[in-house]
């Protein structure tokens, strides 16, 4: 695609920029324009966007993006007018015409990209108008000859008898020219300027209505000479030709006023500044790199304190040292807050894009639904909103074709005919919870029983073992699909499991929780961050790990007496509930039952999706932020292990992934099999 | 240096406007809205004025109005899109001095500005 000379990559940046912004804008807007047609206040703003988007992209050169933008203008003026009622034919070619938009917007950043064709999304556009039946304007051609009548002469008499002389002027533009009639109106308040118009053909009346070709004639009566008016006609743009002849020569000439100049230019500063800057994503991100270097960094150092205080005690150069130390570790915390802070984008980037989604997948399958969003100024590091809009596009997909009825079941059930799903964003200390709930049929534990037996994934004998919430969350396991009729939209039983296998590799977790006839809510967990997480170390069999805080209920000594043994696993009676066991060091394969330390232990009591498992430890040690590094490079991704960190010391310690723990357990005991989810043999190493 | 003052919401023109105008060694005071021109046309006084028509809260005609309100004298060149006749007609009615089609041609922006402060 060809550019428009002049523009920069900084300009087409700029462009894109605000490009992109309209289109969302666009996006949600028009969604919500078929619910508040009575808007007009949103009906202007989607005007503007598309004026805008218009006016640059013509700029930038990009005339088929220009001449869509045109066509939906032109459809937007005559919603705006009245003259056009919002229908859903309406809403469809806008969007149309958007999603086209949208391809056109890309083909800007992939130049070889094949250039989309807008010819069917204006035509779209362009029939809404003809539905109309607006009679087109026609332009009379003006081919007569301005001739003065009778009141015409009498003015032109009381004005040469002020000693003004009469010329008749003829002005051709250029044909080119769509902007005549404004350009007759220039020469117009010129001529008015220094004198008086006699009459003009057309007529100013005539010209307000567009009835103007290429030829204004004028009779003017003026105290200027010939030149002076030629100069100041010739100036205005698009006129191409300037004629003038005295209308009656006997009149004397005076000499022109000179307007006098009034150029009381000051100089000015520059461009003003705004108040906030654009930055490279990449420069945030290298800098949140050096900040986690800098947090280990000052780990070691603390530690370092921490032994020469150890060593060197009252020391005062040691405890000055530590002061030292501890100011810098307060700056440092800071520091990271702050760059965090600045990563932080609200959710809303990510939600605005849904209602779309959810209206054009509601209107597929005949269901209606009121989308209602909350909370979408819940901020979250960008690293995760990247992370969010794919699990939340199947949850809601699922939602619309799973769990909301169609309108005459829902009448039927003593239901609104629309069904209302809920998207809502919170803060739930370093997390960030998102539920999606609907007020549809819910889902049927005996439903989900039965298919995971039929499937073969349970035994019958097994399933009966889980609780409703754990079978209706096994909706996320590969293969299990309860919809009766597979449609084009979810259910071909992938979706919700790579949502989980999604959600987890980032640290969170996802679950489902349902009311047969009255809804299902799912609740999607995120850390706020994944760069950096605060943990609890633990040692263990002479290993360090790390559990991440987000998952720890809590922590409390065990005492050997308290474990019992049910059906050969180890469980414990933990504020009045059965509590299933797990040796650290044993599942990880670090000793085995036959030398297991009994004395002076330590549980860990973590939770997910509803479950909680006790870690049994040798020792806790203490909490630290951790500065997550990636193991995959290294050792490929391991089950029960989410990466690893450097401590203050040099040494490292792997970081516990608790989700696919706790599920191994849960499985293991299920399935009544003892094989142990062994990972890791090779130690963490020492420095 | 004379100063020129861009009104424009559209963040995208408004810079490639400015920044003709300063190369051609002018200095510019940007607005995005009718009701920051007023503020601005006040604090800063620039010696001509380039207006959008269509923009948010209070479009080119309302803001033109009020500019003139402030200062009679006050050089408006309106930037119109195509298919705005109507409105421009009107504004040239109302005393703005000149008009720029979008998309801008830098010879007309920088023959508008001359026109209006010679």
């Amino acid at each position: 695609m060809d550019l428009a000379a002049g523009i920069t990559p900084e300009d087409l940046n700029l462009f894109i920029q605000e490009a992109d912004e309209q289109l969302q804008l666009l996006d949600e807007d028009i969604v919500r324009l078929e619910k508040e047609f009575d808007n007009p206040d949103l009906m202007q703003e989607i005007f503007r966007a598309a004026h805008t988007l218009k006016g640059s992209s013509a700029m930038v050169g990009h005339q088929r993006l220009s001449d869509l933008a045109h066509a939906m203008e032109n459809v937007l003026d005559q919603v705006r007018k009245g003259v056009l009622s919002v229908s859903p034919l309406i809403i469809d070619a806008l969007l149309h015409g958007l999603d086209i938009m949208r391809m056109l917007r890309k083909e800007l950043d992939s130049p070889d990209a094949e250039p989309a064709d807008i010819t069917d999304a204006v035509a779209e556009l362009s029939a809404l108008l003809t539905a109309v039946n607006q009679p087109a304007k026609r332009i009379t051609e003006q081919t007569g000859i301005l001739t003065p009548d009778a009141e015409a002469q009498a003015e032109l008499e009381k004005a040469c008898q002020e000693g003004k002389q009469a010329y008749f002027i003829k002005v051709s533009f250029d044909e080119q020219s769509n902007w005549t009639a404004v350009r007759s109106f220039q020469v117009i308040n010129s001529l008015s300027a220094i004198g008086e118009i006699i009459v003009s053909l057309p007529t100013t009346q005539e010209i307000e209505e567009g009835a103007i070709n290429h030829l204004f004639q004028i009779l003017v009566a003026s105290n200027n000479s010939e030149e002076d008016i030629k100069e100041l006609l010739t100036g205005i743009p698009e006129v191409e030709s300037v004629e003038i002849n005295a209308y009656e020569k006997d009149a004397p000439e005076e000499a022109p006023k000179a307007a006098g100049p009034d150029s009381a230019a000051t100089a000015k500063e520059d461009i003003k500044l705004s108040h906030t800057v654009r930055v490279d994503v990449n420069r945030l991100d290298t800098l949140m790199e050096q900040v986690g270097e800098l947090v280990i960094n000052r780990n070691q150092i603390s530690q370092l304190g921490r032994t020469l205080a150890e060593k060197y005690h009252e020391d005062e150069i040691i405890v000055a040292f530590g002061d030292s130390v501890s100011q810098i570790a307060k700056i440092i915390s800071t520091l990271q807050q702050d760059v965090m802070s600045i990563r932080l984008l609200p959710v809303e980037i990510v939600f605005n894009t849904l209602p779309r989604m959810v209206r054009d997948i509601a209107r597929k399958e005949n269901k209606k639904v009121e989308f209602i969003i909350e909370g979408q100024e819940t901020e979250v590091d960008r690293s995760v909103i990247e992370q969010l809009r794919d699990p939340l596009i199947h949850m809601l997909r699922n939602s619309i074709d799973h769990g909301i009825e169609a309108p005459e079941e829902r009448i039927s059930a003593g239901k609104p005919e629309a069904g209302t799903i809920r998207l809502t964003a919170m803060h739930e200390q370093d997390n960030i919870v998102i539920t999606v709930k609907d007020d549809g049929k819910g889902i049927e534990p005996k439903a989900i029983r039965k298919s995971a037996v039929d499937k073969k994934i349970y035994t019958s004998e097994n399933i009966s073992k889980l609780t409703d919430s754990e079978a209706v969350n096994l909706i996320f396991d590969s293969g299990l699909s309860t919809a009766s009729e597979v449609t084009n939209v979810s259910g071909r039983g992938v979706g919700l499991d790579v949502v989980k296998t999604n959600i987890e590799s980032l640290g969170g977790s996802v679950s489902v929780e349902s009311v047969p006839g009255q809804g299902t809510t799912f609740t999607l967990t995120l850390p706020l961050t994944l760069a950096i997480i605060p943990a609890l170390l633990v040692s263990t069999g002479g290993t360090i790990c790390a559990i991440p805080l987000s998952s720890i209920v809590e922590a409390d000594k065990l005492d050997e007496k308290e474990i019992q043994t049910v059906r050969g696993k180890e469980v414990t009676l933990f504020r009045g509930d059965v509590l299933p066991l797990l040796r650290l060091d044993e599942v990880f394969g670090w000793s085995d039952e036959n030398n297991r330390n009994n004395e002076a232990l330590h549980i860990v009591v973590v939770k997910y999706a509803g479950t909680r498992v006790g870690l049994v430890v040798e020792e806790l040690l203490e909490q630290q932020e951790l500065v997550v590094k990636s193991l995959d490079h290294f050792i490929g991704a391991s089950k029960g292990i989410t990466g690893a960190s450097i401590l203050g010391d040099g040494r490292v310690v792997l970081i516990l992934d608790i989700t696919s723990l706790i599920r191994g357990t849960i499985i293991e005991r299920q399935n009544g099999d003892n094989i142990k989810t062994r990972i890791l043999t090779s130690r963490a190493g020492t420095k | 240096m004379a100063t020129v003052m861009v009104v424009d919401d559209a963040m995208f023109m408004r810079k490639k406007c400015a920044q003709v105008l300063s190369q051609n060694g002018y200095a510019v005071v940007e607005a995005a809205s009718g009701v920051e021109a007023l503020t601005a046309y006040q604090q800063e006084k620039p010696d001509c004025v380039l207006l959008d028509i269509t923009m948010p809260d209070m479009d080119g005609i309302q803001a033109l109005r009020e500019l003139l309100k402030v200062d009679p004298d006050a050089k408006v060149s309106m930037c119109s899109a195509m298919g705005q006749q109507g409105i421009v007609i009107e504004a040239l009615k109302m005393g703005a001095k000149d008009f720029v089609v979008k998309p801008f041609d830098v010879a007309r922006v920088i023959g508008s500005v001359k026109k209006m402060i010679g």
